[in-house]
């Protein structure tokens, strides 16, 4: 058996090296107000979600810019420094890398990241909690990050979580459809289609309407036909799809060849809110499209955000999730300015306390203002570019804004904004 | 009830790419005795050469030629500066197998680099379907449909009939016995790599119609069920290969049929295969076309 010998010890010698690797130095604190909080990126630079990664890092650096000319206009002497960014492909094993290089090799106390649930559920359990570092995630929705196991206050997020959506989209449905209506219910497989087609039939039931056919597709797979055939078949009301971009690419000219599905009859989610990924996949799949997605409260301070955005990124493309992980950096840093210290243990005990709804009113505008408050260990009601967040003793935003979006003649267009939820 | 031939030509469909990719591979172990775990980037090579090509605006039949011809040329290329001298220097199985892990990883990434992350397709009609009596067939199968035919006709011919192919085929049986026949080796490794790769090539090329849309981590992801096709139609016998393609490609499809208790969930397609590859491998370890091994 010389060759299995062979292969333990090449294993054995490579899980050593990675041992070894990963036993280096502990995130630092320090205890007085001169301090540097290092602030590392997970984000989706290929994969599935490619189309947004690189956007929301522009935007997060773009934070960390303004939180810094801020610190230093208000005189407090702390800094805000990006630990790095680093890719997690869209998926779960590459993300885990990615924090594990940000937090064990460049030390970052806060981790911004990843957008994907699935990715932000493995580097929450592997790398965030079990090194005691802040994971802020600007897009996750799966309900499983409310009730994750020991996250001990480790874990927040900006974007309202499924249980928000799947009844907002509900919501939005019935309105349409009526609520008896018959859906057929398809999703991706993986943490967020799956935890939102079980919320979203779970809330659409209990309103007296009825789910056909629920499938749940793997997006890696060679051939989708089987898939959309169950999917289109048994003559539904209508139709609720939760998938990214480049799945639904394959998954789209499927269900149009099955000739029985409709995209006018279809309601799919944010990640679908995006006119150049729906005018790639096509008219066929995507005229008629609607969906909701969570949004940013329309009006003034969202359109100078975005000005903003394109101002400091000539070139970037705005892909409207831009505010979450603006967000993120800057509810991070009040709380650790108001805490004191870039030690996550202690800035994750501000952590609802910089985000509202009681205390001072500050917009993403009103920065200097906002840290010197913090400085000054007053409450905060920050209304960031993604609105006000109001966390809840479980790290979620208490209350959202939605929009109703249409897809029709290449343009995808707002039909109506509406808040969900109460901030508390 | 048009289920169940709908299900049919999608799982040959879906079976034709497995198969060729499969044949490929096969013949790469069976000669060489590697596992090219980089194969599925080469697929992804393919697919990526013929769209360069449809970018220009030229046709899909010059597209398949030239993603052929360079996907066969990457093979040939890497067998000289890579496989060749990391042979002469008497690398294991083991260690070969660790190379071609990293000739994948550095393959995909440099497609990544130059085409860059979002998914693309060929300028070829996602959308309408033509109706072959109960079955909907979309433009891109037809076109896999029939070039993968051509395809298997000219590898069967290759390996039964040219003289080249039966020398692969001797030398794949036994190397020794081959070698004192008179078989040159040298002549044999190259023109392995040539069909190995020109079929990668065609492989990812349809592999990328019939999808629709392909990024850059198409072909690894599809490195898995090769394999199985590959072990299912017996490792190392190319005629087993392309069996075992069309195998799984009909077993992953017909599992969601309804008449089967309702249909299994689509998600546990790959499932099924692999369940079906466990059973099979039980009852016929040798593989589908395998001769029982004798018991020494």
């Amino acid at each position: 058996m010389a060759r299995g010998n062979q292969l333990i010890r090449v294993l054995a010698a490579v899980f050593a090296l990675t041992m070894t690797a990963c036993g280096g130095a502990s995130s630092s604190s320090s205890g007085n107000a001169n301090f540097t909080l290092k602030v590392g990126m997970v984000l989706p630079f290929t994969g599935d979600l490619a189309t947004y990664g690189p956007s929301l890092d522009k935007s997060a650096r773009m934070a960390v810019k303004m939180v810094n000319d801020a610190l230093k206009k208000d005189g407090i002497n702390v800094t805000v420094q990006v630990a790095g960014s680093e890719d997690d492909q869209t998926t779960p094993a590459a993300g885990v890398e990615a924090a594990t290089k940000l937090v064990k090799t460049d030390g970052a106390q806060v981790v911004v990241g990843s957008m994907s649930s699935g990715v932000t559920l493995a580097v929450a359990q592997s790398v965030a909690i079990p090194n005691n570092v802040l994971l802020v995630t600007p897009t996750s929705s799966d309900p499983a990050l409310t009730t994750l196991k020991g996250k001990n206050q480790l874990v927040w997020r900006i974007y309202p979580s499924d249980l928000l959506q799947g009844a907002a989209l509900a919501q939005a449905m019935g309105d349409t459809f009526g609520k008896s209506a018959t859906i057929n219910v398809g999703a991706r497989n993986d943490a967020f289609g799956t935890a939102l087609a079980q919320e979203f039939e779970r809330v659409w039931k209990a309103a007296g309407g009825k789910i056909g056919q629920e499938v749940i597709y793997n997006t890696n797979q060679a051939s989708f036909d089987a898939d959309a055939q169950k999917l289109a078949s048994g003559n539904p009301t209508a139709w609720m799809i939760a998938d990214f971009p480049p799945t639904f690419a394959k998954m789209g000219p499927a269900l149009v060849r099955t000739g029985q599905w409709a995209p006018a009859k279809t309601f799919m989610t944010e990640a679908m809110d995006n006119n150049d990924s729906l005018n790639q996949i096509g008219a066929p799949a995507t005229d008629g499209l609607r969906g909701t997605a969570g949004s940013a409260p329309a009006g003034p301070s969202a359109d100078a955000f975005e000005s903003a955005f394109k101002a400091a990124n000539p070139g970037a493309k705005f892909t409207s999730f831009e505010g979450t992980s603006f967000d993120a950096v800057v509810l991070a840093s009040l709380a650790a300015v108001k805490a004191g210290s870039a030690d996550p243990s202690k800035i994750k005990l501000q952590m609802r306390a910089v985000s509202g709804p009681s205390g001072d009113k500050f917009g993403w505008q009103q920065l200097p203002d906002a840290f010197k408050a913090a400085q000054q260990g007053k409450s905060i009601s920050y209304q960031g570019a993604w609105g006000q967040i109001a966390f809840d003793q479980n790290g979620d935003p208490t209350a959202a804004t939605y929009v109703l979006w249409q897809h029709q003649a290449g343009q995808t267009t707002n039909l109506k904004t509406f808040p969900f939820g109460q901030p508390r | 009830m048009s289920e169940l031939p709908q299900l049919i030509v999608d799982g040959l469909v879906s079976g034709a790419v497995l198969a060729i990719a499969a044949v490929g591979v096969s013949l790469v172990y069976g000669i060489l005795h590697l596992v090219n775990f980089a194969h599925g980037d080469y697929l992804t090579f393919g697919a990526y050469a013929g769209l360069g090509v449809t970018a220009l605006g030229l046709s899909m039949v010059v597209a398949t030629v030239v993603a052929v011809a360079a996907t066969a040329a990457l093979a040939v290329g890497l067998q000289l500066v890579l496989w060749g001298p990391v042979r002469r220097r008497r690398a294991g199985l083991l260690s070969s197998f660790i190379t071609a892990i990293g000739l994948a990883l550095v393959l995909r990434h440099a497609i990544f680099l130059v085409v860059g992350a979002g998914s693309r397709a060929y300028p070829v009609d996602q959308f309408s379907v033509e109706r072959l009596g109960p079955v909907r067939v979309s433009i891109s199968q037809l076109i896999a449909i029939s070039l993968s035919i051509v395809a298997i006709a000219v590898i069967g011919v290759l390996l039964a009939r040219t003289s080249i192919g039966r020398s692969m085929r001797a030398f794949a049986d036994n190397p020794e016995l081959a070698a004192v026949a008179g078989v040159d080796v040298g002549r044999i490794v190259l023109a392995t790599w040539l069909v190995a790769g020109a079929l990668a090539g065609l492989a990812g090329e349809l592999q990328g119609l019939i999808q629709g849309a392909f990024d850059p981590n198409m072909g690894w992801n599809l490195l898995l069920p090769i394999f199985a096709a590959v072990v299912l139609g017996t490792i190392g016998n190319a005629y087993g290969a392309l069996l075992g393609g069309f195998v799984l490609g009909l077993v992953m499809e017909l599992s969601t049929w309804s008449v089967l208790g309702g249909g299994i969930p689509a998600s546990y397609k790959y499932v099924v295969a692999f369940l079906a590859l466990i059973l099979m491998l039980l009852v016929r370890p040798q593989g589908l076309l395998g001769r029982r091994a004798r018991a020494l």
